[in-house]
């Protein structure tokens, strides 16, 4: 490791015409803990649109017919609530990490940096590490400062097209869209969301970078909303960092551990000096932490002059994982998600509905028998076709078998995967309850015992009963 | 590490400044339309799975086209709120100036 001995002057003018942030590359846990999280959700994203589960997709949005295919689950938009529950699921598993880890979801997680890793990779392989990327920059155009550049951006761009298509891959189903993409037959919306979210892309994690967390992403803003003197952060010991070495040498004082290389400034992504305090910007990345330590092993020193630490913990030297605010959203996180649990098993795969027609009261035929007409609405919300056969029974208030007959027609219909069907039966009496009474219809799939559900609604008849010889409609 | 340290290029404090003058740092028209942009297509993209899942559309087959009308729609409703917010957090020219007196 050399020691630098820079005049700040000099590097000040070189920087103003630069402002750029060269991120250095750094080895160590904490990087090989990024990678791991890149590598595992990378794959997810890019391998999720190709998976199927029993022949449906495993996750595709399927927004024309507003069907959303959830790992295994299928929503409809009578699943409103269920879909409701489940972003109310991530929103408290994100506070309840933040509150006891801190920024783990920006510094390992979030797609902005997940991709801004990869894209870095690239530019390191085709400019190469921090100095040679400086000096390509400032030197005038030649035949290999081209060839790195195109290398370069037509890379990035190949990735960010790759990631585009998978974006759309999760609303149009992947083998349909891969095969288009490839014989260029991709046209309409298919190819405009594609180009479209290639180039948020290449945008985002090719130049923006930093920029997005630190002056557009409202999460990264309000999240210190859920910091308190337990939560962890990443942090400079200043104790035992000051003096820093330099300044140590003009006083002559006894100087710190921190011999004042900027190797924690140069490797960060965002820009900022860790040994400064705490900042907004910082999205607890640790790469400062691998490359302090990096340096501590080199200078013989203890390691974790930058390490990840608390207010209390500095205080006290204690992690205090379990206090009443991470209790609070454990518990809320703990309940939303058992909530979540149960609404996914209890979910009826069918929804049914049984509305009297209001045209008419009741049809009393020529053998006495008495007729109402209904209206069955349902929705088959599983993804295979069925065929559901209709029964009903008149019940007392206390929802008892009267035990009177009652038959039905049609008795039965077939609603297709995903359909909602409305089908118009007649109920059929011969011997009702004078005047209003109550009919229980019960729905059952004939090739699935649990696609079933009841319905209770009313029928009419005469108050009076009499022998009629023609039909009588009112 | 194998990276090469040159002092011409390492000192914290010119990193710093490049960092803060870098694009958006040093251009807050800019900023304010990337802020307002951004947010607004986060709340338009919650508005859109609303529209779709809770407002009933009689079994129809939504288009593609259609998706994308009403996605635009909703991103203009909701730039207004983002931006109205966005602007009236900027203090004012002078609203941190002593008051002057009146004559
Ligand atoms: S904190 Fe560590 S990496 Fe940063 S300047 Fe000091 S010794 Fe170097
Ligand atoms: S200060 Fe350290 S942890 Fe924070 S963003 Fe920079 S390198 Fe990452």
């Amino acid at each position: 490791m050399n020691k630098p001995v820079s005049t700040p002057e000099q590097t000040v003018t070189f920087y103003q015409s630069a402002a750029k942030i060269y991120a250095r590359e750094v080895r160590g846990r904490y990087a090989r803990l990024r990678n791991i999280a890149m590598f595992a959700l990378l794959g997810f994203y890019y391998v999720t649109p190709w998976l199927s589960w029993n022949g449906t997709p495993f996750v595709l949005f399927d927004l024309p017919h507003r069907r959303f295919h959830v790992f295994g689950l299928t929503l409809v938009p009578q699943d409103f609530y269920l879909l409701t529950a489940m972003l109310a699921m991530a929103a408290f598993t994100l506070f309840f990490f933040t509150t006891v880890g801190g920024r783990l979801w920006c510094g390992y997680a979030c797609p902005q940096t997940v991709w801004t890793e990869a894209f870095m990779w690239i530019e390191r392989y085709t400019e190469g590490d921090r100095y040679a990327r400086i000096k390509l920059d400032r030197a005038p155009w030649s035949a290999q400062k081209i060839l790195r550049k195109s290398a370069k951006h037509l890379l990035w761009g190949m990735f960010a097209l790759y990631t585009g298509l998978t974006f759309v891959a999760y609303f149009v189903p992947a083998p349909q869209l891969f095969a288009d993409a490839l014989h260029f037959n991709l046209a309409g919306w298919a190819l405009f969301w594609s180009v479209f979210y290639g180039f948020a892309t290449w945008g985002n994690a090719g130049f923006l970078r930093e920029q997005v967390c630190k002056y557009m992403c409202p999460y990264a803003r309000f999240q210190s909303a859920m910091f308190d003197k337990d939560t962890l952060i990443i942090a400079y010991d200043e104790k035992r960092g000051e003096p820093r070495k330099s300044a140590a040498k003009k006083e002559g004082k006894a100087a710190g551990d921190c011999i004042d290389c900027s190797i924690c400034v140069q490797v960060c992504p965002v820009g900022i000096d860790i040994r400064n305090g705490l900042q907004y910007e910082c999205i607890a990345c640790a790469a400062c932490v691998d490359a302090c330590n990096d340096v501590m092993d080199s200078v013989n020193k203890p390691r974790g002059l930058i390490r990840y630490t608390s207010d209390h913990h500095d205080e006290t030297g204690h992690f205090h994982i379990f206090r009443p605010r991470a209790i609070g959203y454990g518990v809320i996180w703990l309940l939303v998600c058992a909530g979540f649990g149960v609404l996914v098993l209890f979910r009826s795969p069918i929804s049914f509905d049984v509305v009297r027609d209001r045209k008419q009261l009741y049809r009393e035929m020529v053998d006495g028998g008495v007729e109402n007409v209904y209206q069955i609405k349902l929705s088959n919300k599983s993804d295979q076709p069925h065929r559901y056969r209709l029964s009903a029974v008149f019940v007392n208030q206390h929802g008892e078998d009267d035990d009177l007959d009652v038959s039905l027609d049609p008795s039965e219909f077939d609603a297709a995967a995903g359909a909602h069907e409305s089908v118009t039966i007649t109920a059929r009496a011969d011997d009702p309850h004078p005047g209003v009474s109550k009919l229980k219809f019960t729905v059952q799939a004939v090739d699935a015992d649990a696609h079933h559900d009841d319905h209770v609604a009313t029928f009419l008849a005469p108050s009076e009963r009499h022998d009629s010889e023609h039909d009588n409609e009112h | 590490m194998k990276e090469i340290n040159d002092p011409q290029f390492d000192a914290a404090d010119a990193i710093l400044r490049a960092a803060r003058e870098r694009a958006l740092g040093a251009r807050p028209g800019l900023r304010m339309l990337a802020i307002t942009g951004w947010s607004s297509f986060l709340g338009a993209v919650v508005l859109l799975a609303a529209w779709l899942l809770a407002i009933p559309h009689d079994d129809e087959t939504i288009e593609f086209g259609r998706l994308a009308s009403v996605f635009i729609v909703l991103w203009a409703l909701a730039a207004v709120p983002a931006l109205s917010a966005a602007m009236l957090a900027q203090p004012s020219p002078g609203a941190f100036d002593p008051p002057r007196r009146r004559h």
